[in-house]
């Protein structure tokens, strides 16, 4: 994803810096959310100076917004193509638990920490993200099935089972990927219980 | 009761016992982990808010993570342990499937409005490992396990066939997944479904999916 490689000079090009606050950003604003990380601890994880932070980033808003809501969003956009092929709910599966990272720290950010209304870029931003994930599952139909209001039940069934699917199960008790992925697609079509529809 | 304000802090003099210090403690955590995660509250600022010193905290927790689980998980398990007896004493020989699907949902879905600030400090301090038994059970996965006691019965009495421990984390990691996106999903400027809606789609989902009845 990222594209700093291929100066292999000792001086760190600018890109080489830039990737590293990302990087250190992601795992920083992931642990701590976004109100409790501080700028000085992103650089000193990234190993540099806290001014330099603020020459690449210029806020710590648009660090959050480049590190973590730019990628996710680049993702979503990347998978579009990839989306009513019959796999949906691994699409959204395979997203959601590789970026675990990226999206606790925008639910940590979205559930009680920003003002947004001091945040107008980040608000911005995160409200795209918010419209773009609705689409995605509005637009996915599942057998041609088309799925209008239960949306954000989908979503957050396979959400569930991607980002905290290890503590909901006892140790070593968690099924595959692929065994999630067909108990979901197989819970769309006809629920969790799997009744006699006479009962 | 006396009229006293909720912060109100006894005098310096005034001698606390032990189990006044502890409960001190123990609403401090709660609040400082459910605004800033159990990553973000330092021990300082919980001793500094709940007005007695870092040494007596560690003297009565021992850990952070114990405090955690005393301020954090406990509430949660109170409140899944008293809707596993709840459950277990209700009569539903004249429910339908329906009717006792539904309560089972919107009573879980009750986790929301009682704990619901503390659902996302417990996520993301189970995300990082931070809390979990020597033997890697999170203590949500234990209290799973009693809950499958619920659906277990039902599915004796009702001849249904499911595969009970998927079944029960399904069901819950919906209804805590739509309890904590609550603000993701609903954002403004869009009319945000009532409880009853919300419990509506999540019964249908697990009574037939998506395709409906």
């Amino acid at each position: 994803m990222e594209n700093g490689n291929g100066h292999s000079r000792r001086r760190r090009s600018s890109e080489e810096v830039r990737d590293l606050l990302l990087g250190a950003a992601r795992q920083v604003f992931a642990a701590r959310g976004y109100t409790h990380s501080s700028t000085r601890e992103i650089a000193e994880a990234a190993g540099v100076s806290e001014a330099l932070l603020f020459r690449y980033f210029g806020t710590k808003a648009k660090l959050f917004e480049l590190a973590i809501v730019a990628p996710f969003q680049r993702l979503m956009d990347a998978h579009v193509t990839d989306m009513g092929r019959g796999d949906d709910v691994g699409w959204l599966y395979d997203l959601l638990s590789e970026n675990r990272d990226l999206v606790l720290a925008l639910l940590a950010a979205q559930a009680h920490e920003i003002n947004l209304s001091d945040q107008p870029e980040l608000a911005a931003a995160l409200g795209r993200l918010h419209v773009a994930a609705e689409l995605e599952l509005a637009v996915r139909g599942l057998d041609g099935v088309e799925v209008p209001a239960p949306v954000p039940v989908t979503f957050a069934m396979v959400f569930a089972m991607a980002v905290f699917a290890d503590w909901l199960f006892p140790p070593g008790g968690q099924p595959s990927r692929d065994e999630i992925v067909g108990e979901i697609t197989h819970c769309l079509r006809e629920g969790i219980i799997h009744h006699d529809p006479n009962d | 009761m006396t009229p006293t304000t909720e912060r109100h802090r006894p005098p310096a003099e005034y001698r606390r016992g032990s189990r006044e210090v502890q409960n001190l403690l123990v609403e401090a955590a709660r609040s400082l982990f459910a605004a800033k995660g159990f990553a973000g509250a330092t021990t300082r600022d919980i001793a500094l808010e709940a007005g007695v010193s870092e040494a007596l905290l560690f003297r009565h927790f021992g850990t952070k993570a114990q405090l955690f689980e005393r301020a954090v998980i406990d509430p949660i398990n109170g409140f899944i342990r008293d809707y596993v007896e709840q459950w277990m004493v209700r009569s539903v020989s004249d429910d339908t499937l329906e009717r006792m699907v539904r309560a089972y949902v919107d009573g879980f879905y009750g986790l929301r409005l009682e704990h619901g600030d503390l659902l996302l400090a417990l996520i993301s301090a189970q995300a990082y490992d931070e809390i979990d038994d020597a033997d890697g059970a999170s203590p949500i996965s234990r209290l799973l396990d009693e809950l499958e006691a619920v659906p277990t019965r039902e599915a004796e009495r009702r001849g249904l066939d499911f595969d009970v421990q998927i079944a029960t984390r399904l069901v819950v990691g919906m209804v805590i997944a739509m309890a904590v996106l609550d603000k993701w999903m609903f954002t403004t400027g869009r009319r945000r479904p009532g409880r009853k809606r919300i419990v509506n789609e999540m019964v249908g989902m697990v009574l037939h999916g998506l395709a409906g009845p």
